[in-house]
């Protein structure tokens, strides 16, 4: 049946390697550890470099996805993760029982942004951009497990660094910190406009060109 | 009042940036208008209106506030002609790089809850390994972990190390000011000393025991002592009030040359 399937796609046919072992091994591996698993880790199960590991992951991630199956690999910042395929999300939710999620504010969102695109990033980076403290920002992002703290600055004061956890590239979808949500052009000359006309407003004078 | 414009019907911002937002947004302002005065003001009101005066939010709104009118103080300030002013910044430009990054910010943050909607219908597993894997520790590899270590290394590390910690001690200043040294009382030997008083002793009370300069922590560490040597049953005390004399009392069945000192430990 599978070979009706793969006759059917000439593209697929191509990808699809049902009896490479190291990819059945990462499947295996990915499936029994639950978490997130890194690169070295499945290096480690299939005897492999970590370069090999990462190219056989990547390939089961591609032919999961043609497959269009139960399930997917989703890449958790640089770490491999086992999910139901989404378009069954709405036949899980009668059986599953999701754990409630908190409610993030606008406050929350900026910050956890901000940690995202910086990370590691400390305190002061977030006022810098929001103008304001983030110790409550911060500690209830903490709280909710979506940052954690990464080490110490060295510098005078010694300062937490920051990071986002699993946590969060699973719940918003986010690969890694590349794949954030970026202005575009047109967002970027939009907003650069605002601003133009905002410090106008603000200062009563034209303003100069600025990047 | 003729400012229903300004009126603070919302406080629903977030720091002083955001504040700046939303009151432009909320009001286009003549140009010609001197803004900058009435933003100062709703800044200061802003501070009145607050429910709770949190120092720390109040310096942010006036760190804010110091900004623009320091840029539209340089702003009035004639440019002198024959000064190549070039590498000198526009005031504007910082408070527009502000607001840009913070705008980039917000619609990035805008976006993320897009992610959040679409990454809901992916489900994972709950994390959930057998006791035994959780627990698992790798056994420590002590050629791997001593690879490449010699004596002399170990040396290195040891100078170091010292050196560090002689960098840490402030031998300038020792030498005016001398080594504050800790002061320790131990409870064993207040203890000790406070038996070979109650012995010559037997009815006594707790302020001539203490002899005059003890500090606090003498003082707290004999009154230690005391309930020590009440629960070994050797000793009554009796306190008039509150704030009085503690009068120490030998049992007459109290064995001072006997008692078991082994579990007084010094915290």
């Amino acid at each position: 049946m599978i070979e009706e399937n793969m006759q059917g796609e000439q593209l697929s046919l191509e990808l699809i390697d049902k009896n490479n072992d190291a990819q059945n091994i990462i499947e295996a591996v990915l499936f029994v550890m639950s978490g997130a698993v890194s690169v070295s880790e499945l290096a480690k199960a299939c005897a492999y470099d970590n370069k090999a590991a990462e190219r056989e992951v990547r390939g089961l991630m591609r032919r999961l996805e043609l497959e269009d199956g139960a399930l997917i690999v989703k890449e958790i910042d640089g770490k491999y993760q086992l999910c139901s395929n989404p378009k069954y999300f709405d036949n899980l939710v009668n059986v599953v029982s999701a754990k409630k999620k908190p409610e993030l504010s606008d406050v929350l969102m900026e910050t956890l942004a901000i940690i995202a695109n910086k990370t590691p990033a400390t305190r002061v980076d977030i006022e810098k951009i929001r103008g304001v403290k983030s110790d409550f920002a911060v500690n209830k992002l903490i709280e909710y497990g979506l940052i954690e703290e990464a080490g110490k600055l060295n510098v005078p004061g010694r300062p937490a660094l920051f990071r986002p956890t699993d946590e969060f590239y699973r719940r918003f979808g986010v690969e890694n910190k590349y794949a954030l949500p970026r202005t575009d052009e047109a967002v970027e000359s939009r907003i650069s406009d605002e601003v133009k006309t905002e410090v106008k407003d603000i200062l009563g004078t034209e303003c100069c060109e600025v990047n | 009042m003729e400012e229903p414009k300004y009126k603070l019907e919302q406080l629903n911002f977030d720091g002083p940036l955001d504040l700046l937002l939303k009151l432009i947004e909320k009001d286009k302002i003549d140009i010609y208008d001197i803004p900058i005065v009435r933003l100062t003001e709703q800044y200061f009101r802003y501070i009145d209106a607050m429910e709770e005066k949190d120092l720390d939010v109040m310096s942010d709104f006036l760190v804010m506030a110091s900004i623009l009118l320091d840029i539209k103080a340089k702003m009035l300030l004639p440019k002198e002609d024959h000064e190549e002013t070039e590498d000198e910044e526009d005031p504007r430009a910082e408070l527009t790089a502000r607001l840009l990054e913070y705008k980039r910010y917000k619609f990035m943050a805008h976006e993320l809850r897009f992610y959040e909607d679409y990454a809901e219908r992916c489900c994972y597993r709950d994390a959930e390994l057998p006791e035994e894997l959780k627990s698992y520790v790798p056994p420590v590899d002590l050629d791997e972990l001593l690879k490449g270590v010699s004596g002399d290394t170990l040396r290195q590390v040891y100078m170091k190390v010292l050196s560090r910690m002689n960098a840490a001690e402030d031998t300038e200043r020792q030498e005016f000011f001398g080594v504050i040294k800790k002061h320790r009382v131990s409870l064993a030997g207040c203890l000790k000393g406070m038996v070979g008083y109650a012995k010559k002793h037997r009815r006594f009370s707790f302020r001539q025991m203490l002899e005059e300069g003890s500090d606090k922590t003498e003082v707290v560490v004999s009154f230690l002592a005391v309930l020590e040597l009440i629960r070994m049953g050797q000793i009554s005390v009796n306190q008039e009030d509150m704030n009085s004399d503690i009068e120490v009392e030998v049992n007459s069945d109290a064995d001072f040359d006997h008692l078991d000192l082994s579990g007084i430990e010094d915290r």
